[in-house]
């Protein structure tokens, strides 16, 4: 078990790493952002100036989760919309990275991802064999939506917790089962459903 | 099922598929289709599904870091 998982860790890892680096290629021949739906969006970072190359990397939430990690919650902001389990884990992971809220964010999105794809290989393989359960995590991470487990979102985080959940439950770990739904709910509003279900399945 | 019905069906029932390709979290989906897809015999239908799904998902990505689509 614990080769398959490393050699499944190892496989998601080097996936991330051509992802992000065909795309950081890619962007550097082509991808230069238009001034004016830079400046169309609510929150855009850096919010000062105009976009630099690093703003491909925080787009649209991404920008609402930096500046969360950065000043915090006020008063009348859009930004509060957003969860604070994430940013806040930007901000402490940012004195690592020299005070980077964008690289601690992405470090920490692909690292949450990373880890999410590997349990649910996992949990999948228990129950329904190697061959299903890799090719359902292909599917997972080829999915359209899975595009934002690479970058300052909430996502990959969101779906770690998620699998510790399944993985407690199935192993019956209710300690790992109590933490990851008690952080659900501060990671993102749907969280509230991953505690629903475990209640659900306690009855 | 519960877990699929509250992330997948009921958002789309109740809402305008607003960030709808971001429930990614609907894990059971992906289940279902590597049991269903990763059978011997399902080649073309497996090769069709995960090109489609990756087409889909580069042309978003492309869209989603030039401030083109939020999801």
């Amino acid at each position: 078990m614990v080769g398959l998982a490393s050699r499944g860790l190892r496989a998601d890892y080097i996936w991330k790493l051509l992802y992000l680096g065909v795309l950081w290629v890619a962007l550097g021949l082509w991808g230069d952002i238009e001034e004016a739906r830079f400046r169309g969006v609510m929150m855009h970072w850096p919010r000062d100036g105009g976009p630099v190359f690093a703003s491909h990397f925080a787009t649209w939430d991404g920008a609402h989760y930096l500046y969360l990690s950065e000043e915090g919650y006020g008063p009348g902001l859009r930004s509060n919309a957003f969860y604070p389990l994430y940013p806040l884990l930007v901000r402490w992971t940012s004195a690592l990275t020299g005070g980077s809220h964008l690289i601690a964010g992405m470090a920490l999105a692909n690292l949450f991802s990373l880890l999410g794809w590997v349990l649910f290989y996992e949990v999948a393989r228990r129950r329904s064999g190697p061959e299903m359960a890799l090719w359902a995590t292909v599917f997972l991470v080829l999915f359209p939506g899975s595009l934002f487990y690479q970058f300052v979102y909430t996502e990959g985080l969101f779906f770690l917790l998620l699998m510790l959940v399944w993985m407690g439950m199935e192993r019956k770990r209710y300690s790992w089962v109590c933490a990851a739904a008690f952080l659900l709910p501060i990671t993102r509003a749907i969280g509230w459903s991953g505690r629903m279900c475990w209640g659900s399945c306690r009855r | 099922m519960v877990w699929a019905y509250v992330l997948g069906i009921m958002p789309a029932m109740s809402g305008m598929f607003t960030s709808f390709v971001r429930f990614e979290a609907v894990f059971p989906l992906f289940l279902a289709l590597g049991a269903s897809l990763g059978k011997p015999g399902r080649g073309w239908a497996l090769a069709s599904a995960l090109g489609i799904s990756l087409a889909l998902h580069v042309w978003l990505l492309w869209r989603f870091v030039n401030f083109d689509w939020a999801g």
